[in-house]
């Protein structure tokens, strides 16, 4: 019998993840979006997407795999030129259309190219065959899978359709962001097994992603609108998931795209707040010693990692790359430990306490929402560290404290570089008065 | 030498035809084409189209629908047809789709320029959204255009028309020599109205004094026409372009003036009864009186209210004729609550009521607590490398809170409201009245200036026990064009403050004595309360509970419920979608909190007996005047040059943005992007958008809501006093005479209402009877 679908847990995570955001943009919607052209046929696209995303979870038979990737990338395109009569809207709904369809294709002929040599039609037949290392896949399928996969996340270079979507309506952008841009990496954690066995296309995978979150996220240091400054926020977000990814760490990389999706999705919604200023607040810039920062940096690190540990419960150990999520958790905690070290409060307890209390406020839902995923999908295969692994890390925080001592504010080129490569396509740009 | 300062006076010319764009957070409205009102309506339109693609009327299909939903009256237009196209028929009119309202398609090729000056002008103009900011920004626009420049790849290679550290105006005036100076003027115009939006703002932002972001990081239109040029020159394309000749539609100008006539007729038929109904009102000396900004919003409001009980309403510009500059204790900034045709010199700063300074105290510093920390949760995510984890640490939060919000409005609401009262305590603010050393306040000469002109204006002599004075604002969430619909009197800006200010100062014992002085004698026991008209919700907020002590209070508060709830039923009518106005105004999803000024089409100043018990339908800006307390027409000149003009800047801003979005209006919401926390773009950049949102305007993307007509001002008084003031005034002159607005005077001695016709000559409106 032909068997076209498998659902496990996975999937049904994920689908309901999917349906409870679109459900909310639907919400959002019927309020936002009352009085524009084709507005049933918004409402009604919406829902499509999402039963798109959800055919792709539960899909097993490569044809249904590539239908809904192929009808995720058309859906969202045709999205991108809601609004009919703005040329700069179907130019950018063209490209990121452009975008999706190599996407599509490289997708279909990664899974041409097994069926072609294997005539393996399903994946959960290419699991079994894999697992018991009675086939192996070439290099070539590997690759075009994570191209695919890239492509779909927006990651460097292949970025520029994610930055100039923002023709498209609000909503649009937060599902999106919150659903649509994680298809890559539910693609590379659907086929983990395919290549958690290879450790140079899994060090390949990490390079990848952590070349967009370094470049993503200095972007956003000089984005001036709102919107693109979440898409450049996204494309770092996304290249930080690649990267767990690659690092083996499946159930990370998920609960990122579900915690980072609600995160966007609420700060697209909220996009209309952006022009509120909060310039009240009196900050002490140079009140608090330099020893009591670093102190509190220090001190927010370690702290940050005591309370993942326990309450996520995973043990830190050197040797394999579960130590990355460690290590950005303490860079976090030691971040806000030091943006609160410049809190306009004079007292230090008060300080720390009020530190300490949201620090615990932050990693208590992490941490769980982790420890649960951790324990209920069997999928994390944690790579062993490596120097590149080592190099990464080093690069990271070495970034991280060349942005936090402030020595950049004066660097003209690094600054004319990130607002030059971070540019929509130009056609996408509205430069003269629309035209009736 | 001279050369240059004539080229400043190019520009200064060139310039007049560009309107001031303020920032988003305070919106102003302004005339669209202000710079063309030396100019007869149609010329100007005329004019305007050489710069704008734009038709300046109502499109035939307005006009149509106009026509059938009956707000254009069909034998009106048929009149006007015959009478200007008389080979045309009605049937023709209305069945002809193909009229010629489309304009002409401009090529691109200068598109290359505004994409460079967007992107600069954005980086340099930020006012917070980049955590990263143009290195040395504090040395100007020009000098940061350089610098940028020198390191665009592309730029710098072709770049042979600019050495770094050059002034702007050598720049510019080196670009211009290789010009005819006839040409000047054309060149200027052209590149200034290329992107009209960000050029406005600069222009309205060189203007400001006191700017923050002006003073720290100056730039002028010399800038901004210099960068201009030189990007014009290394990319070469031509500084200047034959302007495309647009057509426009014949029968556009009729459906105006059909659907003004229809609108004038119905407002003089409805006034004929007004005086009857004044008559027949309770002559029992009254509860209280109820001063309201002329604002069109608080016509049904004041119509309600009068109908709850025995009460007396007034109206006045909502900065109550004080314009200050307001410090409140949260903000460096100062905010400018007055017009803006009037330079606010008052400094006030924030105080708290003196029977609450303690909690006022823990109130700033609970706020400077709560607030630390949300700048600092805010600021977490900008550090490369932090934000990784940190968004899933804040990600359960903001979606639990995203759920709750999209899902359960009014209950988040709740929740957001009693968190808000269990962590601040309840304080009592007020502005600081009195004059400080440093600068702030007011001096007994002023404030007793202040509170007798405010009098006068609105012609109030005799006072009942209790005075209201209600500012108004609005109440809205995650609108970048809240400040549209707070009290344009105010500069966009919430107008309690205002109200608490006069209120202070009429409540002063020493400010009573100096007032008596000067005839105006007001009771021992009446007291003035400030209060605060929620436009949104349609709540009259008490602003100073404390001098509300007296038995009548309760009975005042209950009718001024009940008239709420009139109103808000009578509103609701209106809007669409079935939302009720209390759950707009915490809807984050919501695009049409309230109509704002929408509608707009008439100013009647005059007493309230001219007006008494008729609807109104919230259209009309009603301004008190009594011309028995003005002889020499002072008071009514005070009115006409500045209300006046503020009403006919409002409505020619819905005006226009109504007939030509395209060039006027920003657009649809649902696409808008904030940037540099200054304003809106469309999309991933554009120009900066001008006007009221497509949203403000319309019902759904073909209904406008707004109906697009010129002011129609009609005045209480002596025609002789009008005509004077008419006659003294070139601003009322140019206004009156090219019909940016029609004019007409109710003379009550003689009980007629005559009509002003360009030139200077009065008509008689015959249909008008006035018993």
């Amino acid at each position: 019998m032909l068997k076209l679908f498998q659902a496990d847990l996975l999937s049904v995570i994920v689908c309901s993840y999917v349906l409870a955001i679109t459900a909310l943009v639907y919400s959002f919607s019927r309020r936002y979006m009352s009085g524009v052209p084709r507005e049933t046929l918004f409402f009604v696209q919406i829902w499509l997407l999402a039963m798109a995303v959800c055919l792709f979870m539960i899909s097993d038979h490569f044809v249904l795999v590539l239908f809904a990737w192929f009808m995720m990338g058309w859906l969202l395109s045709q999205f991108l030129s809601f609004n009919q009569d703005w040329a700069q809207a179907h130019i950018a709904a063209r490209n990121a259309r452009l975008y999706f369809l190599s996407s599509s294709v490289f997708l279909g002929a990664a899974l041409g190219v097994i069926i072609i040599s294997h005539d393996i039609w399903q994946i959960s037949v290419l699991r079994s065959a894999i697992v018991s290392r009675s086939i192996f896949l070439g290099n070539m399928s590997l690759f075009l899978i994570i191209l695919s996969a890239c492509i779909q996340s927006a990651l460097v270079p292949f970025h520029t359709w994610l930055i100039s979507s923002m023709n498209a309506p609000t909503p649009v952008s937060a599902l999106m962001h919150a659903g649509l841009i994680n298809a890559g990496g539910l693609l590379l954690i659907r086929l983990s097994f395919m290549f958690y066995e290879h450790p140079y296309v899994c060090i390949g995978i990490v390079l990848v992603g952590a070349l967009s979150a370094f470049i993503g996220s200095s972007w956003k240091l000089v984005q001036t609108d709102v919107k693109r400054s979440l898409a450049c926020s996204t494309v770092a977000q996304m290249g930080f998931m690649i990267m767990q990814c690659g690092l083996g760490l499946y159930t990370a990389a998920l609960g990122h795209l579900m915690l980072h999706g609600m995160y966007k999705a609420f700060y697209f919604f909220n996009a209309g707040s952006a022009l509120y200023k909060l310039d009240s607040v009196r900050v002490q810039k140079d009140s608090a010693s330099i020893f009591f920062r670093v102190f509190m940096l220090v001190f927010g690190g370690l702290l940050a990692i005591v309370l993942m540990r326990i309450v996520c419960g995973k043990p830190i150990n050197m040797i394999d790359a579960n130590l990355f999520i460690y290590l950005f958790v303490a860079i976090a905690g030691a971040q806000v430990a030091w943006c609160f070290s410049i809190w306009p409060v004079k007292r230090y307890l008060t300080c720390l306490v009020a530190f300490c209390l949201v620090l615990f406020l932050g990693i208590l839902p992490y941490g769980m929402f982790a420890r649960f995923l951790h324990q209920c999908l069997p999928i994390d295969h944690a790579q062993k560290l490596s120097f590149v692994h080592i190099f990464i890390a080093i690069f990271f925080v070495v970034w991280w404290l060349y942005i936090v001592s402030g020595y950049f504010i004066n660097n003209f080129w690094l600054y004319m570089k990130l607002v030059n490569t971070s540019q929509p396509f130009i056609h996408t740009m509205t430069l003269q008065k629309r035209r009736r | 030498m001279s050369k240059k300062i004539r080229l400043l006076s190019y520009i200064e010319t060139a310039s007049m035809i560009l309107t001031p764009m303020q920032s988003l957070r305070s919106f102003v409205s302004y005339n669209p084409l202000e710079g063309f009102t030396h100019l007869s309506f149609e010329q100007a339109l005329k004019e305007a189209r050489i710069f704008y693609p734009i038709q300046g009327v109502p499109t035939c299909s307005m006009g149509r629908k106009a026509l059938l939903n009956k707000s254009i009256d069909h034998q009106v237009f048929e009149a006007i047809l015959h009478k200007h196209l008389p080979d045309m028929t009605i049937e023709q009119v209305l069945n002809n789709s193909s009229c010629a309202c489309c304009l002409m398609q401009d090529n691109q090729s200068y598109s290359e320029v505004n994409r460079f000056i967007i992107k600069y002008i954005t980086l340099f103009l930020d006012e917070g959204q980049a955590a990263w900011h143009v290195p040395e920004r504090h040395k100007g626009f020009f000098y940061c255009f350089g610098n940028m420049m020198q390191n665009d790849t592309v730029l710098r290679q072709k770049n042979v028309f600019m050495q770094l550290g050059e002034s702007s105006l050598d720049v510019l005036y080196d670009i211009l020599s290789g010009y005819p100076e006839e040409n000047w003027l054309r060149i200027l115009r052209y590149q200034l109205t290329q992107l009209p939006g960000w050029a406005g703002f600069v222009k309205w932002r060189a203007q400001q004094r006191n700017y923050q972001a002006q003073q720290q990081y100056p730039i002028t239109l010399v800038d901004y026409l210099a960068a201009r040029l030189v990007l014009a020159r290394i990319l070469n394309t031509p500084l200047c372009k034959e302007f495309a000749n647009r057509l426009t539609c014949p029968v556009g100008m009729l459906w105006l003036q059909a659907w003004e006539e229809t609108y004038q007729k119905r407002l003089i038929q409805s006034l004929s009864a007004s005086s009857k109904l004044f008559q027949n009102k309770n002559s029992r000396a009254v509860d209280a009186q109820f001063v309201f900004c002329i604002d069109v919003r608080s016509e049904p409001f004041r119509r309600h209210l009068e109908r709850s009980g025995n009460y007396e309403t007034f109206g006045l510009a909502g900065f109550f004729g004080v314009p200050m500059l307001y410090n409140s204790f949260i903000s460096k900034e100062y905010v400018s609550l007055s017009p803006a045709l009037i330079e606010p010199i008052i400094r006030v700063k924030q105080n708290s009521c003196s029977y609450t300074r303690q909690a006022a105290e823990q109130y700033k510093s609970r706020y400077a607590l709560l607030s630390g920390l949300y700048k600092i949760i805010k600021s977490v995510p900008l550090y490369v490398g932090a934000a990784f984890t940190f968004v899933e640490f804040v990600g359960v939060w903001l979606g639990l809170v995203m759920f709750l919000r999209t899902l359960s409005t009014t209950l988040f609401a709740r929740v957001v409201e009693w968190v808000r009262i269990i962590s601040m305590p309840k304080v009592c603010f007020a502005p600081q009245k009195d004059y400080t050393n440093d600068g702030h306040g007011l001096t007994l000469k002023e404030q007793v200036f202040y509170a007798y002109t405010a009098l006068s204006m609105m012609g109030l002599r005799e006072f009942a026990p209790t005075v209201f004075l209600c500012g108004h604002t609005s109440q809205t969430l995650n609108n970048p064009y809240a400040s549209a619909l707070d009290c344009g009197a105010c500069g966009g800006n919430p107008g309690g403050v205002s109200a608490q200010l006069l209120a202070c100062i009429l409540n002063d014992e020493q400010v009573r004595v100096q007032l008596k002085k000067r005839d105006v004698i007001i009771p021992e026991n009446t007291v003035f309360v400030a209060a605060q008209h929620n436009t949104t919700t349609d709540q009259l907020n008490i602003l100073n509970e404390k001098f509300l002590s007296r038995p009548i209070a309760e009975c005042i508060k209950q009718d001024i419920e009940n008239t709420s709830k009139a109103v808000r039923n009578e509103r609701s009518k209106n809007l669409p979608t079935i939302s009720s106005p209390q759950m707009r105004a915490v809807d984050w999803a919501q695009v049409r909190p309230e109509w704002g000024l929408a509608n707009n089409a008439s100013m009647i100043i005059g007493l309230r007996e001219f007006t008494y018990g008729i609807d109104l339908q919230g259209r009309v800006f009603l301004h008190s005047y009594d011309w028995a307390l003005d002889n020499d027409g002072r008071l009514l000149e005070t009115i006409m040059t500045g209300p006046m003009i503020v009403a006919q800047w409002i409505n020619a801003q819905y005006y226009f943005s109504t007939v030509d979005p395209e060039v006027f209006s920003s657009g649809s919401k649902i696409t808008h992007n904030v940037v540099g926390k200054l304003g809106v773009m469309q999309g991933n950049a554009s120009d900066l958008m001008v006007g009221l949102p497509m949203q403000s305007l319309m019902k759904n993307y073909d209904q406008t809501h707004h109906e697009p007509l010129r002011l129609l001002v009609i005045i209480q008084a002596p025609t002789l006093l009008v005509e004077k003031n008419i006659e003294k005034n070139a601003i009322l002159k140019q206004l009156c005479d090219n019909k940016w607005l029609s004019l007409m005077v109710f003379d009550p001695s003689e009980g007629k209402l005559v009509t002003y016709v360009p030139g200077g000559s009065w008509n008689i409106e015959e249909n008008f009877n006035k018993q």
